[in-house]
């Protein structure tokens, strides 16, 4: 018997050994690096789908959705939902020059979301409104959002003959706190709903 | 006389509940003092959210602390809400709460950021240089072991 028969049989043995003994070092040194860090944002119906958005409303009537927030920075993230509301007329939120709207927010919703974890939370709000026959407009009071109460001022919506609806649009602006800023900066993320108020 | 006394221990048992409830300042605050209490209460949410920062840097598991952060988060909205309506009061005592809620926030954090730190050199020992360290040695045993084969069973192969 020639022991070195087996030589390259024992090369792999030796080999696929340190291999596996050294794996746990390697998979610290074999990691794909992050390169996109970014923020999910999304909002979903009543039950828990993407489906079944409120959209005829009434007043004072309750409706609920879920917002979630998905953290893909790489690091804690402290949050800033900006709850907005406006009429067809007012400015909104711009997806493609990934602008804010400058409506002031009627409520913010302070929000932490470790890194690669998802915060769902669920939103419950109605709207008080009235219609005006004289005006043909619905005349907006308040949101009561998540059981507070939060003043809708001069805001009204006439009708519109196109969608044969009296549009109100309710939407979240998400922010995010720069430390090295010291502020919130707009994290070019926002999700709406579009509501026909019912009269 | 009955009814005499009856009514006295009425009055008195009544008199003892009032006494006994919890007594409730009612100082009215004013915008600038509203002011100063929310934004200490953001102030306060910053620091602890930096201290958090640092915990989950040094690979501390920072889920209980972040729900902390967000039941305080709710209290400061709550604050500003009651804040821009006018109502101080209000704005004062969920600012408070909100504080109150994150007092030995900053220490738990800082536990958590020293203990991950320690689990993470330890993690290090074990797992990266333990193993590097273990994979040299395969090797090396491996070409002793097969150093000693070759003269042993070499040279029986050779003779046969």
């Amino acid at each position: 018997m020639d022991v070195r028969e087996y030589q390259v049989l024992f090369l792999v043995v030796v080999a696929v050994s340190a291999l596996l003994v050294a794996s746990p070092a390697l998979s610290r040194l074999l990691i794909y690096p992050r390169t996109e860090f970014f923020t999910e944002l999304w909002l979903l119906g009543p039950n828990h789908m993407a489906e079944d958005y409120p959209y005829n409303v009434s007043r004072y009537e309750n409706y609920s959705v879920f917002l979630g927030i998905g953290n893909r920075l790489g690091h804690l993230a402290y949050y800033n939902i900006a709850v907005k509301f406006r009429n067809q007329t007012q400015p909104a939120a711009d997806t493609f020059n990934r602008t804010y709207s400058s409506l002031p927010a009627l409520y913010n919703v302070s929000v932490f979301v470790p890194d690669e974890q998802v915060l769902e939370l669920p939103l419950t709000f109605s709207l008080n409104y009235s219609y005006s026959d004289v005006l043909s407009r619905v005349e907006f009071y308040s949101l009561t959002l998540n059981g507070v109460l939060l003043g809708l001022t001069d805001c009204t919506a006439a009708w519109d003959s196109g969608r044969s609806e009296f549009m109100g649009n309710l939407f979240f602006e998400a922010w995010v706190y720069n430390a090295t800023v010291g502020d919130f900066q707009y994290h070019e993320r926002f999700v709406s709903l579009r509501l026909n108020m019912t009269v | 006389m009955r009814g005499f006394l009856l009514r006295a221990v009425v009055v008195l048992v009544l008199m003892l509940s009032v006494a006994a409830m919890p007594v409730r300042v009612f100082a009215v605050a004013t915008a600038d003092e509203a002011r100063v209490a929310v934004d200490g209460a953001q102030a306060q949410i910053i620091t602890c959210y930096g201290a958090v920062v640092e915990a989950e840097g040094a690979g501390g598991n920072v889920t209980e602390l972040a729900g902390v952060l967000n039941e305080a988060g709710v209290l400061l909205s709550r604050a500003r809400v009651a804040f821009e309506n006018g109502e101080y009061d209000v704005a004062v005592e969920f600012s408070s709460n909100c504080t109150g809620m994150l007092v030995g926030f900053t220490d738990r954090a800082v536990t958590l950021r020293d203990s991950a730190a320690h689990e993470r050199s330890l993690d290090f020992v074990v797992n990266v240089v333990g193993s590097a360290v273990g994979a040299v040695a395969v090797v090396v045993v491996g070409w002793v072991l097969w150093v000693y084969l070759k003269k042993r069973y070499g040279k029986v192969g050779s003779a046969v």
